[in-house]
């Protein structure tokens, strides 16, 4: 089974608008294998309800195919809807990529 | 934003306009709000916006959404208006949190949980065929005005268990008081003077005079040289009743109710009957009573005698403690009074009021040759926001106008009636055959818009304008209720326009519409005083029913008929109690 672990930079809103080109992009890297994908936020200002749910849905869809997901570098707001929904018990948040990726090896 | 500043922005329902609105909102607010709070608002903004481009508008581009920010001083006022069916924001569930495994977890929903984790009010309301969404995010300094007044109340609070306590031994000294009048067998002429205070309870209106009087007899059981009552006005106490003899820094002692200490000491000294005069700065003594209302201190009875050696007797005490609870009786009779009074005079205003809005509503009916009309307004409460008017404009062309301010009681009024004078100037002014609907329209929101924003006020308006010689209805409608056309061959057809109540933009431009109306044709323009009624299984009426209505009666009825019998009917459905003003209009073609 590849190594490989995939970083995905998402772009500087997440919402309605735009939500169809990370749900692309995570699809393509998990027909490509590998040991999972990091989500870098370190871009993201904006992140809506949308948003979130096209996140759980990239999470089941990863545990489907026996792949990890990672979050890293939130910014506040993008935090702040995590703590809101409560959904931060489920996903696992790093403060940078490195650690992201070397948390994959876990 | 400044303080009282409002802005205003309509997009058109897609994502991409969405964020046009999120950019609006943290461009207005960026300033107010550390970067948690406009990141969240910024949020909450756009879960309304995809809510209502999903729901109101199942996702189809190109209808309005409109967002005004008001900077209400301690709080911002976030209104959102669209066009969409009614969508009822409270009856949405609350996420499931308790997921045990992913699969179980939602994709979507958080977006009216989100909102309401958010803001400190949410609120929806309809009006007309409008959604209404108000939310309420309070400022920081308002958070600590908040707290503030929170410690003031439990300071209040615990001011008034003190003085319940006080309360009770007063109570408890009443008990005494039985005993002492025995003890008292000498002193009948005292006792009479405090029977007859009793019974001036009764008697004085005028607390001044009540006090007075008070004060003399009070002097005369208690052989004191001097006495002053003061009452307390908000945080001071003033003196209402005094005798000649009082000395002068005594009078001129101004207490402040925020000097607690003060008063503490001066009620905590009463109980022990006497304080040293000294603390007053004169020689003598002195005896100072609380004067105590239902939970409250009302004031203060403070005697002195000049002879150090001459004390007041609990005797003396007692019976002054039980008079200055009948001062209390008495000042809280005489606030009973004139808030009764109040009342009654608040009430004949009222009328009066109402009279007025009649007499401008309710002028007599045109005549016209060709047409029938009917109207009839009435306030659910005593004055109302609807406004109607029939202008004939000359021989073959008329003006029907209904509009609805939001709201019902004063305001509302006020509302009709700046509606009442613009529609009547525009009308005189312009000369009334050129203009169409949707001009007069466009003008009465441009004219009132000022006044609409000062006070956060909408209206929903339509204007029929009938032409006889081209035989032509002409239509606009501010987000008005739709009104109802009958045919002898169509049936009812309901009249839509897809504009936005006034009020929302200053320059918003009316479209107009025209129908044909010729012979046997009817028309109803109502208020929606007229559809939106609970009926007494609770159950909203709504349009269909009056369709259905309208399309019976319409038939077989002449309009003045047809009109009293849909009156009637909605009247005896309401519960026979009216739940919001009710205002119609009627017209029929006979020729």
């Amino acid at each position: 089974m590849s190594e490989k672990i995939h970083v995905l930079v998402a772009e500087e809103r997440l919402d309605a608008g735009n939500i169809d080109v990370l749900k692309s992009g995570t699809s393509e890297l998990l027909k490509a294998g590998g040991l999972g994908i990091v989500i870098d936020f370190s871009n993201t200002k904006f992140i809506d309800s949308i948003g979130l749910g096209a996140l759980v849905s990239i999470l089941k869809t990863t545990s489907q195919h026996e792949m990890k997901v990672v979050l890293c570098s939130l910014s506040v707001q993008v935090r702040q809807i995590f703590e809101l929904t409560r959904l931060y018990r489920l996903f696992d948040v790093f403060d940078n990529v490195d650690d992201a990726k070397a948390s994959m090896y876990t | 934003m400044n303080k009282g500043e409002q802005r205003r922005l309509t997009v058109l329902s897609s994502p991409s306009e969405v964020r046009l609105l999120a950019k609006f909102s943290t461009d207005a607010i960026f300033d107010m709000l550390s970067e948690e709070d406009v990141a969240s608002i910024e949020l909450a903004i756009v879960e309304v916006a995809n809510n209502i481009l999903e729901h109101a508008y199942n996702f189809e581009e190109g209808h309005p959404i409109q967002l005004s920010i008001s900077h209400r001083g301690d709080a911002l006022e976030l209104l959102f208006f669209d066009k969409g069916p009614a969508f009822e924001y409270s009856q949405i569930a609350t996420p499931n949190f308790a997921w045990d495994n992913v699969d179980d977890i939602p994709e979507g929903g958080w977006g009216v949980f989100l909102i309401n984790s958010i803001m400190d009010e949410v609120e929806f309301e309809r009006q007309g065929n409008i959604n209404i969404l108000k939310m309420i995010k309070k400022l920081p300094s308002a958070k600590i005005a908040a707290g503030f007044s929170e410690i003031e109340e439990k300071v209040a609070l615990l001011q008034k268990n003190e003085l319940q306590q006080l309360r009770r031994s007063l109570h408890e000294s009443e008990e005494t008081i039985n005993e002492m009048a025995e003890e008292l067998s000498s002193a009948y002429e005292s006792l009479n003077l405090f029977y007859s205070l009793s019974r001036d309870v009764a008697l004085f209106s005028n607390l001044n005079t009540f006090l007075k009087n008070t004060l003399e007899k009070v002097l005369s059981i208690s052989g004191a040289d001097w006495g002053v009552v003061r009452l307390r006005n908000e945080r001071k106490l003033l003196v209402f009743a005094s005798s000649d003899e009082c000395p002068e820094q005594i009078l001129s002692d101004e207490i402040a109710i925020d000097d607690k200490s003060m008063i503490e000491g001066k009620v905590a000294d009463s109980l022990k009957l006497e304080i040293q005069s000294s603390y007053l700065g004169f020689s003598g003594r002195v005896l100072c009573l609380p004067i105590v209302g239902l939970d409250e201190f009302l004031g203060t009875i403070l005697l002195g005698k000049d002879d150090l050696n001459d004390g007041f007797s609990s005797g003396d005490a007692m019976l002054i403690r039980a008079m200055a609870d009948q001062v209390a009786v008495s000042i809280e009779n005489n606030r009973l009074y004139s808030k009764a009074m109040d009342a009654e005079l608040d009430k004949q205003e009222m009328q009066r009021a109402r009279d007025l809005q009649k007499k401008l509503i309710l002028q007599k009916l045109p005549e016209m040759p060709g047409l029938r009309f009917f109207s009839k307004t009435e306030p659910a409460k005593q004055v109302g926001g609807d406004y109607l008017t029939l202008e004939k404009v000359s021989d073959s062309v008329i003006f029907l106008v209904v509009c609805d301010a939001m709201g019902k009681g004063m305001s509302a009024a006020y509302f009709s009636l700046l509606s009442h004078m613009a529609v009547h100037s525009i009308l005189l002014q312009q000369n009334g055959k050129d203009i169409t609907p949707g001009e007069l329209l466009s003008l009465v929101n441009k004219v009132m818009f000022r006044d609409f924003d000062l006070f956060g006020m909408f209206m929903t308006g339509f204007v029929g304008k009938i032409d006889l010689d081209k035989n032509l209805l002409s239509y606009a409608s501010a987000g008005h209720c739709q009104p109802i056309l009958f045919s002898p061959d169509h049936g009812v057809e309901l009249l839509d326009t897809l504009d936005f109540m006034m009020g929302v933009d200053a320059n918003i431009k009316y479209k107009d519409f025209h129908v044909d109306f010729l012979q046997d044709m009817k028309l109803l323009v109502y208020s929606d005083g007229l559809t939106d009624i609970i009926g007494t299984n609770e159950e909203i009426i709504g349009l269909e029913p009056l369709v259905a209505l309208c399309e019976k009666t319409f038939k077989n009825k002449d309009i003045a008929g047809a009109c009293e019998a849909i009156y009637d009917h909605v009247f005896k459905i309401s519960g026979e109690q009216l739940q919001d003003d009710i205002s119609i209009i009627g017209v029929e073609r006979v020729i």
